[in-house]
């Protein structure tokens, strides 16, 4: 029991800077962008070699999140002038990525289990304080989000999403407004791809796929749950979250369970689906009553 | 009224898998060794591995021995859940096929033996965690050496590669190993399946024969390579037994039951103490040339030759002829 | 003073054989109340929209402070031109707040906050002052309308174009808004143009009326001229 828990809540730790962005991008700018399942190996990947290369761990973490963040203005400057829709932009920039992430790495796979990492100290002193440290890196980006949201620029992504045009009209910069939303994003997904990468010891080409899909359907999932509890509207930024870290703990709890169960795991998507659909509609049905 | 079932649904859920975890397997004696296998995604060839391990260790290991197969179905999300629901159990070995399986499970499992099988990594890679290797890479020299020995009259060949990043540096080597022994090797890229037809139409007429590398998506489509190594009467050689089967002249390549034998014997002496530091990575030295003989007689080759070469090289001859079209092994 | 000035203005989409406005002369003087008035399909919205850049015309001219309205950044444009039309979603971010609509209004002009949003938006709708942290989605069609010009005026634009901006509520919300809508034009000095298909509207708040037909100029009616009128008279004219 409490190694499911266990399991439960390392699993989730490492997405949840995914789970940010995906929240950003699919909750605040109302874009499905298909480029975090690149940008999420564009950050293992580049992490993985510089820390290879004998850069420093610091620095080879940054440079990732840049390079998530340029991946993300990529896919925004795809988009300008309402020219590629972002679904379409982000599917682009993914394919575009495969290369990029392959060229970055130059090879498919890049082993980090004795290269020096940003835990690797701590996790050399037991896993406990190990995992405090990873805690600690993802609290920081938690706070930075909810930083994000509550500032003027949290404010203007939301009225992205909500209505470009208008904004627009009201005289903003849209273009640089969308490079900023799907920037923050994509640096976020990348900041998970270069933390899980370090958790489970090598950056590879393949381990993005279907990761923009299992955020967004936490996401939904959190959200359906938490939201009609949530009347006030000043908690919002902070509910959103909250669907969040509930989502992605629910998703990794119900995959543990399942697989416990000694349930054949070519039907562990099937049952996982199900069960997702199961929650869906009965949190739908709530909020239309309430 | 469905709300309250499904939240209940969810917490009966917990309560089972709660249980669950504390009841020990039914079937399992209190001694039995417990080793864990982890197959990342659904292949034929894991299965052989597979098979070759559990064999090998269950005939010669003193004690019984249960195994607990993990299949991934290609999702790192799942296998890494995998892997914590086996160290969450009393495993006392790990055996995780391919190189990504291996440095997950080494990366997350300190505290007990792992024998990665089929895992190309680095020797410095094992020194955070008890890990032991079976590497099963042949180099593309060892092939274009033993066609060299087989054919020494012919002196042009191309090697049909797909775009993967991953045979890219091994066609490269085969061109140079080529090119040390005097000879010419074309090269001819797909990016998808539907252009190796118009490649195998466009072969150079000199061409003398036909080299395809580990290469999933050429193998996927040899028939096609087949029919045109049939029409002009040069061999069709590639590096797996399953293409062989499918229509290809030879291979010289690695059975991947023999990958898991070599695995065990590995795991055998690890489980009777010997310490993972003291184990070298093992390279696969048991090489075998798979032979499909209708395939070789429609390319007009002559079978003596190859016979000749592999046994000279102490290469074992398997003969995988009428296995031909899809059937079972 | 002469404020926005219409010279051959031409549009027309390319699937259309007929133009949507062909050879539009017009003058807007500072401060008038212009009311445009047309059949469905004659061109009013399309000669707003000209103005605010969400169309672009063919050919002709349109000059702002005998300025062409090309050469004039989308972001000062966007500060002397507010619009309004009948859908709330053109007019307000639904998923947001009052309040951040408001602040989204207040952060792009740049200016500082005003001292009570309550007290200001009382004198628009009583029932907005207490929904401050209420989602514009959840409103009434007739708090939204009155919640957008109150917006729309906070820091008044040079030019407030209205497209029909009333015709999506019932009548009696629809009559209070434009009276109110009226009343603040006058007060604050605001030009204004205004397309409706209410003629009693057109009489009562309009200096001057525009008629369209078929995207050409039908009719120009001063406000000297507009005193004699009847509405039939006007209908008559205009349509």
């Amino acid at each position: 029991m409490i190694a499911l828990l266990l399991a439960t809540l390392t699993q989730s730790l490492t997405l949840i800077p995914l789970a940010l962005g995906i929240n950003l991008s699919y909750t605040i700018l109302r874009a499905t962008d298909m480029t975090i399942d690149g940008s999420f190996v564009l950050g293992a990947g580049v992490f993985a070699q510089l820390v290879t290369m004998g850069f420093s761990p610091y620095l080879a973490f940054a440079a990732a999140l840049l390079c998530g963040a340029l991946a993300g203005s990529f896919t925004a400057f795809l988009q300008n002038g309402g020219k590629v829709d972002p679904l379409l932009a982000g599917i682009l920039s993914s394919f575009i990525l495969y290369s990029v992430n392959m060229a970055i790495m130059g090879r498919p796979n890049i082993n980090l289990l004795t290269t020096p990492t940003l835990f690797s100290t701590a996790f050399g002193h037991g896993n406990v304080l190990g995992w405090l440290s990873v805690a600690l890196l993802i609290g920081l980006f938690v706070i930075a989000f909810y930083a994000l949201l509550q500032s003027r620029l949290g404010l203007c992504l939301r009225a992205f999403g909500d209505n470009a045009a208008l904004l627009s009209r009201q005289g903003y910069n849209v273009t640089y407004l969308r490079i900023s939303g799907f920037g923050l994003n994509n640096l976020l997904a990348a900041a998970s791809g270069a933390i899980t990468a370090q958790i489970i010891g090598y950056a590879d080409i393949g381990m993005g796929v279907g990761m923009t899909l299992v955020g967004i359907g936490a996401i939904i999932l959190g959200q359906h749950i938490l939201l009609p509890f949530i009347k006030k509207h000043y908690l919002r930024a902070g509910s959103e979250l909250l669907a969040a870290f509930i989502g992605i703990a629910l998703y990794f709890f119900i995959l543990n369970s399942l697989l416990r169960l000694n349930i054949n795991p070519i039907y562990l998507k099937l049952l996982l689906g199900v069960l997702l659909a199961l929650f869906l509609r009965t949190a739908t049905q709530k909020t239309r009553l309430s | 009224m469905k709300q309250v079932f499904c939240y209940l649904s969810l917490i009966s859920l917990l309560f089972i898998t709660g249980c669950h975890d504390n009841t020990p397997p039914k079937t399992a004696a209190p001694k039995a060794i417990q080793v864990g296998i982890i197959i990342p995604i659904e292949h034929p060839a894991m299965d052989e591995i597979t098979q070759g391990f559990e064999d090998t260790l269950s005939a010669n290991l003193k004690r019984p021995v249960e195994f607990q197969v993990m299949r991934a179905q290609g999702d790192i999300n799942l296998q890494r859940s995998m892997i914590l629901q086996l160290q969450s159990k009393n495993i006392d070995l790990f055996a995780p096929i391919a190189t990504q399986t291996t440095e997950m499970t080494a990366s997350m499992i300190k505290d007990r033996p792992i024998v990665g099988l089929a895992a190309l990594l680095p020797d410095s890679a094992r020194t955070n965690s008890q890990l032991a290797l079976v590497d099963d890479e042949i180099t593309p020299t060892q092939t274009i050496q033993f066609i060299h020995a087989i054919y020494p009259e012919k002196k042009q060949f191309t090697i049909v590669y797909s775009n993967n990043d991953k045979i890219d540096p091994q066609v490269k080597e085969a061109v140079a190993a080529g090119a040390a022994l005097g000879l010419q090797i074309n090269q001819r890229m797909i990016t998808a399946l539907p252009d190796l037809y118009s490649v195998s139409q466009s072969l150079s007429p000199q061409t003398e024969g036909i080299i395809v590398l580990k290469d999933v998506l050429v193998v996927s489509g040899i028939a096609t390579l087949s029919k045109a190594a049939d029409d002009k009467h040069i061999p069709l050689i590639t590096s797996d037994d399953g293409s062989v089967q499918n229509g290809a002249g030879f291979a010289l390549g690695v059975k991947e039951y023999q990958i898991g034998v070599e695995g065990a014997k590995v795991a055998l002496q690890i489980l009777q103490g010997t310490p993972t530091t003291d184990i070298p990575v093992v390279k696969m030295t048991h090489l075998s040339v798979f032979i499909n003989k209708k395939a070789l007689a429609l390319q007009g080759q002559d079978l003596s030759a190859i016979q000749k070469q592999a046994d000279l090289q102490h290469y074992a001859i398997v003969d995988v002829t009428g296995d031909r079209l899809g059937a079972v092994k | 003073m002469t404020l926005v000035k219409f010279e051959h203005v031409n549009l027309h989409y390319p699937a259309l054989e007929r133009p949507i406005l062909k050879d539009i002369n017009y003058t807007v003087q500072k401060g008038d109340c212009v009311v445009v008035l047309g059949a469905n399909g004659s061109g009013k919205s399309s000669l707003l929209k000209l103005l605010d850049g969400r169309y672009k015309m063919n050919s002709g001219k349109i000059l702002l402070h005998d300025k062409d309205i090309h050469t004039i950044s989308t972001c000062t444009r966007a500060h002397c031109i507010h619009t309004l039309t009948q859908n709330a979603q053109d007019n307000l971010f639904l998923s947001l707040t009052i309040f951040e609509n408001y602040q989204l209004m207040i952060k792009r002009q740049g200016h500082d906050p005003i001292d009570s949003l309550a007290d200001y938006l009382h004198t628009f709708n009583p029932n907005l002052s207490h929904k401050l942290d209420v989602l514009v989605a959840r409103l009434s069609g007739g708090e939204q309308q009155a919640l957008a010009l109150a917006l729309a005026v906070l820091y008044p634009p040079e030019i407030l174009l209205l497209d029909e901006h009333t015709s999506a509520l019932d009548p009696k919300t629809a009559e209070h808004l434009m009276a109110l809508t009226a009343r603040i034009i006058h007060e604050r000095h605001i030009t204004a143009l205004l397309t409706t298909h209410n003629v009693n509207h057109a009489l009562a708040y309009g200096d001057r009326i525009l008629a369209l037909k078929e995207g050409v100029v039908h009719d120009c009616i001063e406000s000297d001229d507009k005193k004699d009128l009847t509405a039939e008279a006007l209908l008559a004219r205009c349509y």
